[in-house]
C-alpha cells in the first residue's frame, strides 16, 4: 500500500494519512510529493498537501480513506522546498503542516484546478486575428499580444473571459508558447573599485555554484557598506551575472515601502525579464499570479518582504538580503521565522550564493564575519564621487532646551536648508498627536481598558482639532473624552508629542513651507505610501516630519539635513537589544542626509549627550560599537554569544499562565546545557484582555538548544492545560 | 447642607492668554484679574487687593477673548486647584459681564 501524509488547513499540528494508488506513489514515493490533493475530511473534502509519502501507516489501514484526486494543474512543490520548510518547522518548533501551509497563497490552498496558460509566455503563431470591434475583450487581447509576448496570467485581469478565449486560440493553433527572451541589461553605472570588488567576489560564486551538490560548503557573503555607498548597484550587478546564467534571483527587503522603488530599478535594469513582487500589500490574484509565475519558473526576479524566502523558484541562483540587520525580518505570528536566517539556510541547501547587505549589520551577522563563517565585503565611502558621510553632531538639551519638542539650533538649521531650497527631514519614531491624555486635577491617564497600555491622541485626518484615542496595540478607538472621566474636568491635557503634533508645530513655524508627514497614519490607504514617498523624491517637499518608515532604504537626492528629536527613551529600555537598535536606526536615518554632491548635517537631541552610543554614531564607527557591544553581550552570556528561546503563555488570568510556565519550567525533562530562567510578566502584560507571561530557555550551544525543544515542545503539547494558549519563539528578537 | 461654592468678582483683566484647545476641541483662555475694593473686617473697613488667577471655557471662553487688556468685569464662579498641587487656586468662570 502507498500512503500520503497531508497537511491540512486546519488548526492541528498533525498530518493526515490517506491512502493512494501504486500509480500515484511512483518508483520511490515521491511521485505525490508536494501535490495539492482532495481529500475526505468528516464529512466534507478539503484541500490539502503531500508532504511526505510512506509504504506503511501507524494507523489501522482499514479506516483510512483514499485520496479523492491529485490535482495536477501546476508542477509539485519541489524537494528543495519541502527540505526548506521541513527545515523550518523542525527549527522553529512549528507543526510542519502549519507551517507549510502558511507559506501558500490563499487561493492555492483551494480546490480551484489553475489553467497551465496562467503562467505560460504566449504569443500569435502568425499574424493576429482581425476581430470586429463589438468584441472588445477579443481586439484588446489580440492587441496587447501582437505587441510583445505575455503570461496568461497578465492577460486573465482584463475580463472573466480572457482566459477562455485564450484556451480556444491554443486550441486552434493560433497561439503558443514564446520563447523566454534573451536578457538585456540596460546602461549601468561604472562600480567604484570597493563596490567592483564586492561584486566580483559574489559572482566568483556564482560561478563555482554552478554544478555544486547541495549542501557544498559555503560561505555567505555580508555586505557592509557605508549609507549612501550603492549597495543597491552591487545587488543589480550580481543579479546581471544570475539572470545571465538563466537562473532566478531572489531579493528580500524589510518593508512593503521598500518595494515600489526597488521594483522599479530592476525593471529598468533589466527590461526583458520579468521581475515579480511578493508581499502581503498585494490582493490575492496578484499574490497567486506572482507566485505562480515564480514557482513555475516565469518569473526571473523575485523582490519582496520576509514571506517571499518560503516562495519555491526552481531555478534559484542568488538570494540577497537588503538591511539584512532589520527586525521585520522576524515573523512576529505564527510561525516565527527569521527570514534572513531562513535565506543562509535555503542558500546552503539550494547551494546558491547568499548576500546579505546592511550599513548596521546585526551583531550576529558581524560576529559570523569577524569568525569567518561570513565573508565580509566592505565598501567605506559613498557611491556618488564627492559625497561624503554627513557630519553629526549633538543637541543638549540640558543646555538648549526644547521648544516644543525642537531645540533652537534644529529650528535654526531646517530655516537656512528652506533658504537653500535643500529638504529637511525631522525624525521621531513616535506615531499619533500625543502618545497620553492625563487629568492634571486628578492624575487620571488615557489607559486602555483591554491592554497595558495608554491610548493614544490621534487627530483625524485633516483636522486641526479633536481626534480619537486609539490603543497602539489592540486597535480600540474611542472618542476624545469632553471631560475627565475621574472627575469630570474639561481641562484634560495631551502630553508629549508624536508626529502629528510635531508636524502642526512645524506648520506653524515656517508657514509657507511644504511640510509632508511620512508615517503608518498618513500611509494607510493602498498606494498612499508610495504616493507620498514620490512626492518626497520628486522635490516637491521641503520638510519631511516621519517615522522609522522614511529612516531605512530612501535615496532623497536634495535632502541634507535629518534633526533626530526624541530617542532617548531606547538608553533606558530593558531590552539588551535596544542599544543595538538605536544604534542602526540613528547610522540608517543620519544616511539619509547628503547622498549626493550636497554635504550632510545630522542633529540629534538629546539629554545623554556624553552617551558612548551616540559617541559611535557621531565617528560612524560601526566597528568600534560593534566590538564594545560583542564584548558586552559575550561577558554577559547573551546573543550572539548564547542562543535563547522563549516560551509564551496567554490566559484570561495572569496566575493561570504563570503556573503553566512554572510546570513547564519544573516538568523534569533533562535540560541538558540548557538554563530556564524565571516565569515573568511580559513588558506589555495584558493584550486584548488576555494576560500574558513568558519564560526563557537558554543556552550557549544552539544544538543543545534545539535538542531541549524537540523534548520539550511534546512536553508542552501533551500537558497544556485548556485554559492556556502558548507558542514558542527560537531566536527572539523582543525579550 | 448642601456645599457651597460661588465667587462673585469684580476687577480689571490685566492678563490674557490665547485662546486654547482641549484635545476634545473645547476652548479655553486662562486670565488674571486684578481685584480692588473697601471690605469690612471686624468692624473696621479697609482696602483689599488681590490678583485672582482665573480660566473660562467654553463659550464663556470664545467671549472672554474679546476683552480688551484694562476691561472692567465682573464674574460669577467657583474655585478650584490648579492642578494637583494644593498651592493655587484657580477661579473658573461661569459667567461674566462688561461693566
Amino acid at each position: 500500500m502507498a500512503f500520503f501524509r497531508v497537511a491540512l488547513d486546519l488548526p492541528l499540528p498533525e498530518l493526515f494519512d490517506y491512502s493512494a494508488g501504486m500509480a500515484d506513489w511512483g518508483a520511490d514515493g515521491s511521485a505525490g510529493l508536494g501535490r495539492r490533493v482532495i481529500v475526505p475530511f468528516g464529512r466534507k473534502s478539503s484541500v490539502g498537501l503531500v508532504l511526505e509519502a510512506t509504504p506503511e501507516s501507524t494507523f489501522d489501514p482499514a479506516r483510512i480513506k483514499p485520496v479523492r484526486e491529485i490535482l495536477r494543474d501546476t508542477p509539485p512543490l519541489p524537494p528543495a522546498w519541502l527540505e526548506l520548510l521541513r527545515f523550518c518547522a523542525g527549527y522553529y518548533q512549528h507543526p510542519l503542516g502549519a507551517a507549510a501551509l502558511a507559506a501558500l497563497p490563499a487561493k492555492f490552498k483551494t480546490a480551484q484546478a489553475f489553467d497551465p496558460l496562467l503562467w505560460t509566455r504566449l504569443q500569435w503563431i502568425g499574424a493576429a486575428p482581425e476581430y470586429p470591434k463589438r468584441e472588445r475583450v477579443k481586439t484588446m487581447l489580440a492587441a496587447t499580444l501582437a505587441q510583445a509576448p505575455q503570461f496568461g496570467c497578465d492577460l486573465a485581469g482584463a475580463s472573466p473571459k480572457a482566459l477562455h478565449y485564450l484556451a480556444e486560440w491554443r486550441a486552434a493553433g493560433l497561439i503558443g508558447e514564446a520563447p523566454a527572451p534573451a536578457l538585456v541589461v540596460a546602461d549601468a553605472p561604472q562600480l567604484n573599485p570597493e563596490q567592483a570588488a564586492a561584486a566580483a567576489a559574489v559572482i566568483a560564486a556564482l560561478a563555482t555554484a554552478e554544478g555544486k551538490q547541495p549542501a557544498a560548503p559555503y560561505t555567505p557573503f555580508l555586505l557592509h557598506g557605508v549609507t549612501g555607498s550603492g549597495k543597491t548597484e552591487v545587488y543589480l550587478h550580481v543579479a546581471a551575472q544570475a539572470l545571465q546564467r538563466g537562473r532566478q534571483a531572489l531579493i528580500l527587503v524589510p518593508e512593503i515601502n521598500l518595494t515600489p522603488r526597488l521594483l522599479e530599478h530592476f525593471r529598468t535594469r533589466f527590461p526583458a525579464s520579468r521581475v515579480v513582487a511578493l508581499h502581503s500589500g498585494l490582493n490575492e490574484s496578484e499574490r497567486l499570479h506572482n507566485w505562480l509565475l515564480a514557482h513555475t519558473g516565469g518569473a526571473d526576479i523575485v523582490l519582496g518582504t520576509r514571506l517571499a524566502i518560503l516562495t519555491p523558484m526552481p531555478r534559484l541562483g542568488l538570494i540577497v538580503v537588503d538591511e539584512e540587520h532589520d527586525p521585520s525580518f522576524k515573523q512576529q505570528e505564527g510561525m516565527r521565522y527569521s527570514a534572513r536566517d531562513l535565506a543562509v539556510f535555503r542558500a546552503k541547501n539550494e547551494a546558491v550564493p547568499v548576500l546579505l547587505g546592511s550599513a548596521t549589520p546585526a551583531l550576529e551577522s558581524y560576529a559570523h564575519a569577524q569568525s569567518g563563517r561570513y565573508t565580509r565585503l566592505a565598501i567605506n565611502s559613498r557611491a556618488v564621487p564627492d559625497a561624503m558621510l554627513p557630519k553629526v553632531s549633538l543637541i543638549d538639551l540640558n543646555v538648549t532646551p526644547a521648544e516644543n519638542g525642537v531645540a533652537a539650533p534644529v529650528w535654526a538649521a531646517v530655516q537656512a536648508r528652506l533658504e537653500r531650497g535643500e529638504q529637511s527631514l525631522v525624525f521621531l519614531n513616535r506615531r499619533g498627536f500625543a502618545p497620553v491624555l492625563s487629568c492634571p486635577a486628578c492624575a487620571w491617564v488615557s489607559a486602555c481598558l483591554r491592554c497595558t497600555s495608554y491610548l493614544v491622541l490621534h487627530r483625524r485626518r485633516g483636522m486641526q482639532t479633536g481626534g480619537k484615542l486609539v490603543c497602539h496595540h489592540c486597535g480600540w478607538e474611542e472618542k476624545v473624552p469632553e471631560a475627565c472621566p475621574t472627575c469630570g474636568n474639561i481641562d484634560i491635557r495631551a502630553y508629549g508629542q508624536g508626529t502629528q503634533r510635531l508636524e502642526s508645530h512645524i506648520a506653524e513655524a515656517y508657514p509657507g513651507a511644504r511640510v509632508l508627514r511620512i508615517d503608518r497614519d498618513s500611509t494607510s490607504r493602498k498606494g498612499e505610501a508610495e504616493a507620498l514617498l514620490n512626492q518626497a523624491h520628486g522635490g516637491e517637499v521641503d520638510i519631511l516630519v516621519g517615522t522609522q518608515m522614511l529612516a531605512k532604504g530612501h535615496d532623497f537626492k536634495n535632502l541634507t539635513l535629518v534633526a533626530a528629536v526624541n530617542v532617548d527613551a531606547a538608553l533606558f529600555s530593558s531590552d539588551f537589544r535596544a542599544s543595538e537598535r538605536l544604534f542602526a536606526q540613528l547610522m540608517q536615518v543620519a544616511g539619509r542626509a547628503g547622498r549626493a554632491e550636497k554635504p550632510g548635517e545630522v542633529l540629534i537631541q538629546t539629554r545623554k549627550p556624553d552617551h558612548p552610543l551616540f559617541q559611535a554614531v557621531i565617528a560612524a564607527d560601526y566597528d568600534r560599537f560593534a566590538k564594545t557591544l560583542l564584548a558586552e553581550r559575550s561577558a554577559a552570556g547573551l546573543p550572539p554569544a548564547a542562543f535563547q528561546a522563549m516560551l509564551r503563555v496567554e490566559a484570561v488570568k495572569l496566575d493561570t499562565a504563570l503556573a503553566f510556565l512554572k510546570a513547564a519550567a519544573e516538568c523534569g525533562i533533562e535540560q541538558g546545557g540548557v538554563t530556564l530562567y524565571d516565569p515573568v510578566p511580559m513588558n506589555l502584560t495584558r493584550l486584548m484582555n488576555v494576560e500574558r507571561a513568558q519564560l526563557m530557555a537558554e543556552s550557549p550551544s544552539r544544538p543543545a538548544l534545539q535538542a531541549f525543544l524537540s523534548r520539550w515542545v511534546p512536553w508542552l503539547y501533551a500537558n497544556a492545560p485548556r485554559s492556556v494558549r502558548w507558542h514558542v519563539e527560537v531566536d527572539p528578537l523582543e525579550i | 447642607m448642601n456645599p457651597h461654592n460661588r465667587v462673585e468678582l469684580t476687577g480689571v483683566v490685566s492678563a490674557l492668554e490665547t485662546l486654547r484647545y482641549t484635545p476634545a476641541g473645547i476652548p479655553i483662555v486662562e486670565l488674571k484679574l486684578d481685584h480692588e475694593s473697601p471690605q469690612e473686617e471686624a468692624g473696621k473697613t479697609r482696602t483689599v487687593k488681590c490678583e485672582v488667577a482665573a480660566v473660562a471655557a467654553g463659550q464663556v471662553a470664545q467671549r472672554m477673548v474679546q476683552a480688551q487688556l484694562g476691561a472692567r468685569i465682573k464674574v460669577t464662579g467657583f474655585l478650584a486647584h490648579r492642578g494637583k498641587s494644593k498651592v493655587h487656586l484657580v477661579l473658573h468662570i461661569n459667567e461674566f459681564e462688561f461693566i
